[in-house]
């Protein structure tokens, strides 16, 4: 197969990392070597050739291929199934509309991805307990092949091109499922976003740190719908689109009171809104900025502003909230469906366990 | 940092010694050509002047009281164009449209590493329609400017630069950075 990309040798494995560091081309943990012989079967796995252009970043003049996924996805410690979410993912990434480029190297976020569907069991992606946390493989090393790709395809080298204040440790990875089983509505994201409710599909949403909204002791839809909705309140306000991670136990209550999922986003809608006069005590509003103290400003501009997905461990009434770029409407969240044949190809050994 | 390579020498035919392990790079190359930068004006009277407003705050006041400055060098008229995304790169048909009306572009303010390497990647695009452009950029964010050049293939492009920050400046300060910013666009003014 021919790969075109630059060789380097190096005497043993320590020399590797400290290629990758100096270099900055990782993350910095240690990375695998990504060896001719493993970078071709990364490629071979997701049927593609190595010189495909999955998608462009015109801001910084450059294409991202498969060759260039494979290399990154054997350095973050993939396994070669997750090439064809991997291939989605950049599909979704370098999208106009996502903004890549600048999400990257301004403001606090990383691209969260939201893998739903078959995939989801087929990769054992964990959609439960502790979903935002390490422990599982695909989650931390999808995530992480993201992470490098950033870095080393879409110049996201942290303090030169990256000059993020504070980043966060999303950026790491930021990967999670969704949950196939806890999902009252069986209503997966990416069909609420125009894609086959039989599809995986991958979401990507310029996230920054979720937060958690805990609500324990309500066994009724208000009080849950109002936690979750305060926990939306340190916005940027600026038109951006929010990602809530309905936990089982919120999830059930909602669903079980018979509002839809529509009906929550239109609840959040309502409920996320602070008055001038706030913002103005929270110094969040300029001088001089002509608006009425009773002026009420949503965290969103709409119901259709609010992702809704339903993951995480079913012991506690936890939600989470995602808060979206700095940028606001400038980067959208881009829904990417896998074709038949390349959710074909992701397929890993089952857990004995599971 | 490349004394971590085994040197090509010591290298088998193969490319591999014993015990050494051969990587693939993991970045991209650029994918624009080299760019010809167009020979900047002696003087900018009788000119049509351009302005490219990025969208970053403070950047329409900054242009404004730069064209009111540069006014007085002549120039026979005037160009607005503001961009509807700050962190993208402007449409091909805004950057055609300033291409077909002016004879020079002023274009900022890169000020933030999101914009300004979409504020040169524009520069450098009028530069490649034969229009000499611009970029104003602040001083924090010349790295930024000069990877963003040499990504869109003209390393050695001359920026406009003010000192960092913008956002949070008042009208005073403004003109003032405004005037070095045309003490650089006309040297000697």
């Amino acid at each position: 197969m021919p790969l075109t990309s630059e060789t380097h040798v190096v005497a043993d494995h320590r020399a590797v990392q400290d290629l990758f560091t100096q270099r900055g081309w990782g993350d910095g943990f240690p990375v695998v070597p990504p060896t001719p012989a493993l970078v071709e079967s990364f490629v071979v796995a997701c049927g593609l050739a190595p010189d495909t252009v999955l998608g462009s970043i015109p801001e910084q003049g450059r294409d991202v291929t498969v060759e260039k996924l494979a290399v990154n996805a054997v350095a973050a410690g993939c396994r070669e199934e997750y090439m064809s979410v991997l291939v989605a993912t950049v599909r979704a990434l370098t999208r106009p509309e996502f903004n890549l480029h600048s999400t990257t190297v301004s403001g606090a976020t990383a691209p969260l991805l939201v893998i739903g569907g078959p995939v989801v069991d087929q990769l054992s992606v964990n959609s439960s307990y502790s979903v935002f946390g390490p422990g599982h493989h695909a989650n931390a090393t999808i995530g992480r092949a993201v992470r490098l790709l950033l870095q080393n395809v879409c110049g996201g080298i942290p303090g030169v091109l990256d000059r993020a204040t504070f980043g966060h440790p999303g950026k790491f990875s930021y990967c999670i499922g969704e949950s196939t089983t806890a999902d009252p509505w069986a209503s997966p994201l990416h069909a609420d976003r125009g894609a086959d409710p039989d599809d995986s599909a991958v979401t990507v949403l310029a996230g920054e740190a979720p937060i958690n909204a805990r609500n324990d002791w309500a066994s009724t839809p208000g009080p849950i719908l109002a936690t979750i909705a305060d926990a939306m309140l340190p916005s940027h306000y600026t038109g951006g689109c929010f990602l809530v991670v309905l936990g089982p136990l919120h999830a059930r209550v909602l669903a079980g009171a018979g509002l839809s999922k529509a009906d929550v986003r239109a609840e959040l809608f309502a409920r996320a809104r602070r008055s001038v006069a706030e913002l103005r005590r929270a110094g969040r509003v300029p001088n001089g900025d002509p608006r009425a103290d009773d002026e009420v400003v949503p965290a969103v501009r709409g119901p259709q502003d609010i992702l809704l997905t339903v993951a995480g461990g079913d012991l506690y009434g936890y939600s989470a909230v995602v808060p979206p770029w700095i940028g606001g409407h400038d980067s959208q969240p881009v829904t990417e469906a896998l074709t038949p044949d390349e959710a074909g190809r992701c397929q890993v050994p089952q857990k004995e366990t599971s | 940092m490349t004394d971590l390579l085994i040197p090509a020498d010591l290298e088998t035919g193969s490319g591999t010694a014993p015990g050494t392990i051969v990587v693939l790079d993991p970045t991209a190359g650029v994918t624009a050509a080299g760019a010809e930068l167009v020979a900047r004006p002696a003087s900018l009277a009788g000119l049509v002047v351009g302005y490219l407003d990025n969208g970053k705050p403070n950047s329409d006041r900054l242009l404004q009281l730069l064209a009111d400055q540069l006014g007085a060098e002549g120039v026979r008229d005037v160009v607005w164009a503001r961009k509807p995304h700050v962190g993208r790169v402007a449409t091909a048909e805004q950057l055609a449209e300033l291409a077909g009306s002016c004879d020079v572009v002023v274009t900022g303010v890169g000020d933030c590493a999101g914009c300004c390497s979409c504020t040169v990647q524009d520069g450098i695009a009028l530069e490649r329609a034969g229009i000499p452009t611009y970029v104003v950029c602040t001083t924090e964010m010349l790295t930024t400017a000069r990877i963003a050049a040499t990504a869109a293939g003209a390393p050695a492009y001359p920026f406009t630069v003010i000192e960092h920050p913008l956002a949070s400046l008042t009208e005073p300060l403004l003109a003032e950075r405004a005037g070095v910013a045309r003490g650089q666009i006309v040297p000697g003014a």
